[in-house]
């Protein structure tokens, strides 16, 4: 049989390099219910969220939590007498898969679509249900995009926005009087670029100095980059803008590669089932929602984290499960005033929530931001291979631009 | 100046370790006609045998990802390859993808879609300063590896009589099987011999990231891919030269392309890839003539 190496080596060029661009494999969805319509007697509320997949570590918690929560709802009788359900399809993180999950729960009767805490992934989920005037609702999108800023005028996430975790982030470096950092970000998603971005500028506001900015994406090494650290100004913190296991990777190079400044990430870094990849991992911090180990301030929190423990097996993995219920809430309360479940009467109604109690904290949307962008967050370090709670701290000046 | 020689210390480990990984992929392709994508799924399987045992033993940890390597390779082969020999090399190719996703999806049914994580040889997660220089004691260690390995392989193919006949078959197949070469047992070593590779690979990375999720060996199958096509996968030392000089470059860009520009280092890496295919489509070290084989 004739053989055309030229044949083969283009081919092989041509095949890895799509793989390259196309993320490499994607998995497919499985439906974890039928599609049919939900009945009379029951409110169907639809998730397209990621129970596999690199989001799943954020959804997850969230979801899980959130079951919890409708349960705990129906056991009261539900909503207008009726029982809840909720319907999920995993995405699979993939984002091929939420707009079509969406348009499916959509079609079987859901009053509102749960969505990834992921801007770039549940975009086009919201789009869908937005077209159908179904609200779409994420437990943890930090985005401010995610509402009209974005043009999505009935979608609103739970979420603690990027634009506070940021001004967290740098206010908090500030008061440990830390002056000049390094900013690593993670360019693979929009959620770590403005984080970054926003931290740095708060950062030098508040007379600190970027002693080096620099870019990697989503699973590089990066012993270039820590060169390039390790031979300039020594910072006193390095501001990593990433998420796992990307910035795990990132901070194990970091550490390896001899620099002991603290590190600082948001909420992407939060949870502790990274931490075995870098025994004695220490002076890392995480800003986050809430603290997951009990020993956060508010005994809501810890009440809800033992009840998911008794529940799951094991505690939350990230603070993200304090958004579940929060999500469930705010539709009851929602409902409440529109008296609907058309998506521009519940928009409109919960664009009047003015510092709602909710588990995730104090909740103000407002027509132009359907994100809570001033609730105080925690911040948590890593201690003896586990999170363990600093402070509450709301950021101090906010800019709703970024 | 020390910059400089930072910079191309970082970009000789980079380049090691890819130069591993287009070794193993050269060498099969070599033998089998097989650009074998599923290597990437060899490194993975490794690499979980490391993460999970390394807390037992380490020298047990070493041990089963080297089995777990030999043995994968040898199963997709009895599984898969044999039962295409006659096919192109093209079909191969596909072939191989879908060996890749398969057991992309089998991983993920056994360990979960999510990161497994775990300090693997933590003593070498650690940096020496030598006259201003930042030695990575992982980086060293993946330097020496790759060149203890690519002399071993050096002197097994030219010096041992089984080599000699890999070597054969590498370059005629079906003349070496004419003059009495045991076709099954050259595929076998080969296969062998290639997931040793796939499982020093997996060591390097395992130790450099400490976790390991279902598509880990992808990426450094990728570029060792590619660097096998730009060397020439017609030949084994060429395939060795390509993945090298793919993981140099990469480092290289990444440490010295402009603020602003770096995100664009693998576009230059594949750049440079068109330009090589375009002057040398056979690769850089291969023959312009076709070869043969059934």
């Amino acid at each position: 049989m004739r053989f055309a190496s030229r044949t083969i080596a283009t081919l092989s060029v041509v095949a890895v390099s799509a793989l390259a661009l196309t993320g490499c494999v994607a998995s497919a969805s499985q439906p974890s219910d039928s599609a049919s319509k939900g009945s009379s007697d029951t409110i169907l509320l639809g998730a397209a969220m990621a129970e596999t997949g690199f989001m799943s570590v954020v959804d997850a918690p969230a979801l899980n939590a959130m079951k919890m929560a409708i349960t705990q709802l129906n056991e009261k009788g539900g909503i207008d007498g009726k029982h809840v359900e909720l319907r999920v399809i995993d995405t699979g993180s993939n984002l091929d898969k939420y707009a079509p999950a969406s348009q499916q729960l959509i079609d079987a009767g859901a009053k509102a679509i749960i969505l990834t805490c992921d801007f770039d992934l549940s975009s086009p989920g919201a789009l869908a249900a937005g077209q159908a005037n179904v609200m779409s609702i994420s437990p943890c999108i930090g985005d401010a995009l995610f509402g009209p800023k974005g043009g999505l005028n009935l979608s609103f996430s739970m979420g603690n926005s990027t634009i506070g975790e940021g001004v967290v982030m740098a206010e908090f470096a500030q008061s440990k009087g830390w002056k000049k950092g390094v900013f690593l970000t993670d360019t693979s998603l929009k959620y770590t670029q403005s984080q970054c971005a926003i931290a740095r500028k708060r950062f030098i506001e508040l007379g600190g100095t970027d002693v080096g900015s620099y870019n990697y994406v989503q699973g590089d090494s990066i012993p270039e980059i820590v060169s390039k650290i390790t031979g300039g100004t020594a910072p006193d913190v390095v501001f990593n803008c990433g998420y796992n296991p990307g910035g795990a990777k990132a901070a194990k190079d970091l550490r390896a590669g001899g620099i002991a400044a603290p590190i600082i990430s948001g909420f992407g870094m939060d949870g502790t089932f990274w931490l075995d990849a870098i025994p004695g991992l220490s002076d890392y911090y995480v800003t986050t929602y809430v603290s997951t180990t009990g020993d956060d301030p508010d005994p809501a929190v810890n009440k809800f984290a033992d009840l998911y423990a008794s529940t799951y097996g094991q505690r939350p993995v990230t603070g993200s499960f304090v958004t579940g219920p929060s999500v469930l809430d705010a539709l009851v309360k929602g409902h409440e005033i529109a008296g609907s479940w058309n998506g521009d009467k519940l928009a409109k109604a919960f664009e009047n929530f003015k510092d709602e109690k909710f588990l995730v904290g104090d909740t103000t949307f407002t027509p132009q931001l359907h994100i809570g962008v001033d609730r105080s967050q925690s911040v948590l370090v890593v201690k003896d291979g586990t999170l363990k709670f600093v402070e509450r701290r709301a950021p101090e000046k906010i800019n709703v631009n970024g | 100046m020390i910059p400089v020689i930072q910079s191309l210390i970082d970009a000789t480990s980079a380049g090691a370790v890819y130069a591993l990984a287009a070794l193993g992929i050269g060498l099969v392709f070599g033998v089998l006609r097989l650009a074998n994508f599923a290597n990437g799924e060899i490194i993975t399987g490794a690499a979980y045998a490391l993460i999970l045992v390394w807390p037992l033993s380490w020298p047990l940890a070493l041990a089963a990802s080297v089995v777990v390597a030999i043995a994968l390779s040898l199963l997709m082969d009895l599984a898969v390859f044999r039962w295409m020999r006659s096919q192109s090399a093209a079909s191969l190719l596909i072939a191989s993808f879908g060996v890749s996703i398969l057991l992309q999806r089998a991983y993920e049914g056994i360990f979960g879609v999510n990161v497994r994580t775990g300090a693997v040889a933590p003593a070498l997660t650690r940096s020496v300063n030598v006259g201003g220089l930042r030695l990575s004691m992982l980086a060293i260690v993946a330097i020496i590896l790759a060149a203890v390995l690519l002399i071993a392989v050096h002197f097994f193919l030219t010096k041992s009589r089984m080599g000699l006949q890999v070597q054969a078959a590498a370059a005629n197949f079906r003349e070496a099987r004419i003059l009495g070469i045991r076709s099954g047992v050259m595929i076998a070593v080969t296969l062998g011999m290639s997931g040793i590779l796939a499982a020093a690979v997996a060591f390097v990375l395992t130790t450099q990231s400490g976790a390991v999720n279902p598509t880990f060996g992808v990426q450094a199958t990728l570029f060792g891919l590619i660097g096998a096509v730009i060397g020439g996968l017609n030949r084994i030392g060429g395939a060795l030269v390509g993945g090298f000089a793919v993981g140099f470059a990469l480092s290289l860009f990444t440490t010295w392309l402009p603020s602003g520009f770096g995100d664009f280092r693998v576009a230059l890496v594949y750049l440079l890839v068109i330009v090589v295919l375009l002057i040398a489509p056979n690769g850089i070290f291969a023959g312009r003539t076709a070869k043969e084989r059934t």
